[in-house]
């Protein structure tokens, strides 16, 4: 791992701004993406997410077409691969396609947006990740979520069934917890009685995504996503929670949060979850007095640890502090197991 | 997956590394020669995390790309020169639109520049170019063979070193440089024969004798080392195959005794596909499809191009096998058969020793590894 020092502007391990954008892409459950590149660019990412998905059996394999771009194409322009991509993508009947550029494909100056827009009944998106040249993995990401929320004010508001729309927004789609912690949003939503009524856009269908202008609780994976939401063609002053929570205290404001934003009293849901939280503690009392030393600036594992009488000191025994964060207050038992068999 | 792509240069799930891979690849295998990614982090990310190994990157920017790399170029190679006798920097895609003369403007520097970016092909395409960069020049004199077809993209490569390495001792013969591997110096002397370990990453300098895979293209090619004098003796090899070649078709046949011979796919390089085929077919009798990566194997087999994860879908759903040799992404497309490694990436399982697929220990691995998934298959 060791090479030159980086340039401020590149994000060391930060990846391609091409695999952020497929990341999203991919996860868009009846999406169909095209890499418009070469093929390597694609298989980087298809590799990658054989590793992510050999964790869940069963799991979708994304449709992921590349059109392989070559010398000819470099020095002659590969409008016309990409296309015949298109072509292919769309005789796979998809509810939508996300065009995704490369570094070469910015290079040598194609317009894919052009291209796209001579594309028949599906939507398309477009997304502009010109590898380094555009950025980095997060970059990608996030240019991929703006632009399926442009194309959600042109696809018509799917039934729903009255109750507020509450949209997770941004889930890591490569991270192992990624379903684990919607699963838990789940969990502590209900205890307010609603749901959770779109994932934007982890293995949601494209339709659902007309839901996004009508949410009225947009609940972000984490802080950095604001300038995203900010973008969003939602109404105005639509309610939002910066992150996921993060920590016992967290936990119980994102319910608090959540009430306040919809208009729901939290007051017994946030005393249920409490109780839940002290059951929890209680499973690992156990770990009560145990010297364990963890890394600054982590204030939900200094809680965790405050909270079951766990002594921090430099010398105790390092337990494991992962980043991302766990979610919610299963992350936080989650982690317990993992400090209980440490110490 | 749906039906294979319109159009032949449509991949759906490309299955193939690129060009800049197969060359850090080929490259990293040389002791003393310090490689870096002439490119962004992006492009250094997928070679450095499958590769482990330690792979510098001069992490070019957008400014980089428009107002000149060579600075950062510089920079780069000489951090790693602290570490390594030489460097060899891979460009890739963008710098070689750019077409900046990188080589000229380092020339005062133990650098050598490979051009590999990844719109020129495939990891092979990367391989070779690399192998070609480093200049191994043929010393008629020497009395050495040299070893080709290895890459550490291969999972078999170590093994099938490991294994030539000692068929060619047991045969008194010396190994020679390696293609790739070894010592940079060892290129300076390559030797005027090698044999072949995998055939798509042959790209070394000289003749071949032939390749290694299977038990009579192992007695073929040392029969043709020994024709060429130096000593070399096939008759200790020709014992060792004799004696595999009843190992395996005892174990075979005691297979056959309680089970139907298999319907097998498999998927790879075109000669490890081909390869494994003949022994399917010669100990089991079994029906095999094959999906090529790269070239058609050879032989009379019912082959078709599996470079992506349409065509392998599609060959599967044709095939309805229930033994499949392949990667992990055939294992993924048909989970419910029995699976044997054949071809990268192997995922899911660890996979730290040297196992071969050519040679002899190669044929037994091999069989060892089907019947042994054949047998506990649901």
């Amino acid at each position: 791992m060791i090479s030159s020092p980086s340039p401020s502007s590149t994000p060391r391990s930060d990846g391609c701004t091409l695999a952020g954008a497929l990341s999203v892409a991919s996860a868009v459950a009846d999406g169909v993406t095209v890499v418009h590149g070469p093929a390597g660019c694609s298989h980087h990412h298809v590799s990658l997410l054989l590793t992510a998905l050999l964790d869940r059996p069963g799991a979708r394999l994304p449709v992921l077409l590349s059109d392989d771009l070559g010398e000819e194409e470099v020095i002659f322009g590969g409008e016309d691969a990409l296309a015949v991509a298109l072509d292919e993508a769309v005789e796979r009947s998809p509810g939508s396609i996300a065009v995704i550029s490369t570094c070469v494909a910015e290079a040598i100056g194609d317009d894919c947006a052009a291209v796209a827009a001579r594309v028949g009944p599906v939507p398309v998106v477009v997304v502009p990740a010109g590898g380094f040249l555009g950025g980095g993995f997060h970059d990608g990401e996030r240019a991929a979520l703006e632009a399926y929320a442009d194309l959600s004010v042109c696809l018509p508001v799917p039934d729903a069934d009255g109750g507020p729309v509450v949209a997770l927004v941004g889930e890591k789609n490569l991270e192992y917890e990624a379903d684990s912690h919607a699963d838990e949003l789940g969990r502590l939503l209900d205890r307010l009685d609603i749901g959770i009524g779109l994932r934007f856009v982890r293995e949601a269908p494209t339709a659902s995504f007309g839901l996004l202008p009508r949410a009225d609780l947009l609940v972000l994976r984490e802080p950095g996503l604001a300038p995203v939401a900010d973008r969003f063609p939602v109404r105005p002053l639509t309610p939002r929670i910066p992150g996921f929570p993060i920590g016992l205290s967290a936990t119980l404001e994102f319910l608090r949060s959540a009430g306040r934003a919809l208009g729901i009293d939290a007051t017994a849901a946030c005393e249920a979850e409490a109780a839940h939280q002290d059951a929890v503690l209680a499973r690992f009392g156990g770990l009560s007095g145990a010297r364990i030393s963890l890394p600054s600036a982590v204030p939900w594992a200094a809680e965790v640890a405050t909270a079951l009488g766990m002594v921090v000191h430099p010398a105790g025994v390092p337990v494991p502090v992962p980043e991302p964060a766990p979610v919610g207050t299963a992350g936080i038992a989650r982690i317990l197991s993992r400090w209980g068999r440490r110490l | 997956m749906g039906a294979a792509a319109l159009n032949p240069r449509c991949h759906a799930g490309p299955l193939v590394p690129c060009a800049m891979v197969g060359a850090v690849a080929a490259l990293s295998a040389y002791e003393g020669l310090g490689v870096a990614v002439h490119g962004s982090s992006g492009c250094w990310f997928y070679p450095s995390s499958l590769l482990r190994v330690d792979l510098g990157c001069t992490d070019l920017s957008s400014v980089d790309a428009m107002l000149g790399s060579e600075e950062r170029a510089r920079a780069t190679v000489e951090s790693l020169l602290g570490r390594h006798q030489s460097v060899a920097l891979v460009n890739t895609c963008v710098p070689a639109i750019a077409g900046e003369d990188l080589a000229g403007a380092l020339s005062d520097l133990p650098v050598t520049v490979v051009d590999a970016p990844g719109f020129a092909g495939s990891a092979w395409t990367g391989h070779a170019r690399a192998i070609a960069a480093l200049h191994p020049v043929v010393d008629p004199g020497a009395r050495t063979i040299g070893i080709d077809g290895l890459s550490p993209l291969d999972p078999f490569a170590r093994g099938n070193l490991f294994e030539i390495e000692r068929l060619l001792r047991l045969a008194g013969a010396t190994p020679g440089a390696r293609f790739a591997g070894g010592t940079l110096a060892s290129l300076a002397h390559a030797p005027p024969v090698s044999v072949v370990a995998n055939p798509a990453y042959a790209a070394g300098a000289g003749e071949r004798a032939g390749d290694l895979l299977g038990l009579e293209a192992v007695l073929a090619t040392f029969e043709r080392l020994a024709a060429g004098g130096g000593g070399i003796d096939a008759a200790p090899v020709a014992a060792e195959c004799a004696a595999a070649e009843e190992r395996c078709a005892r174990a075979c046949d005691k297979f056959l005794r309680r089970h139907d011979p298999p319907r097998a796919a498999l998927f790879g390089e075109g000669g490890y596909i081909g390869a494994a085929a003949g022994l399917l077919d010669r100990y089991l009798g079994a029906e095999c499809v094959l999906g090529y990566r790269d070239v058609p194997p050879p032989g009379p087999w019912m082959a078709a191009p599996a470079d992506d994860l349409d065509r392998v879908g599609d060959l599967l759903d044709r095939a309805e096998p229930d033994l499949v040799l392949g990667s992990s992404f055939e294992q993924r497309l048909r989970p419910g058969a029995a699976f044997v490694p054949l071809s990268a990436p192997i995922r899911g399982r660890w996979w730290l020793g040297a196992v071969p697929f050519a040679g002899i220990e190669g044929v037994l691995v091999t069989v060892e590894a089907v019947l042994n998934a054949c047998a506990g298959a649901p």
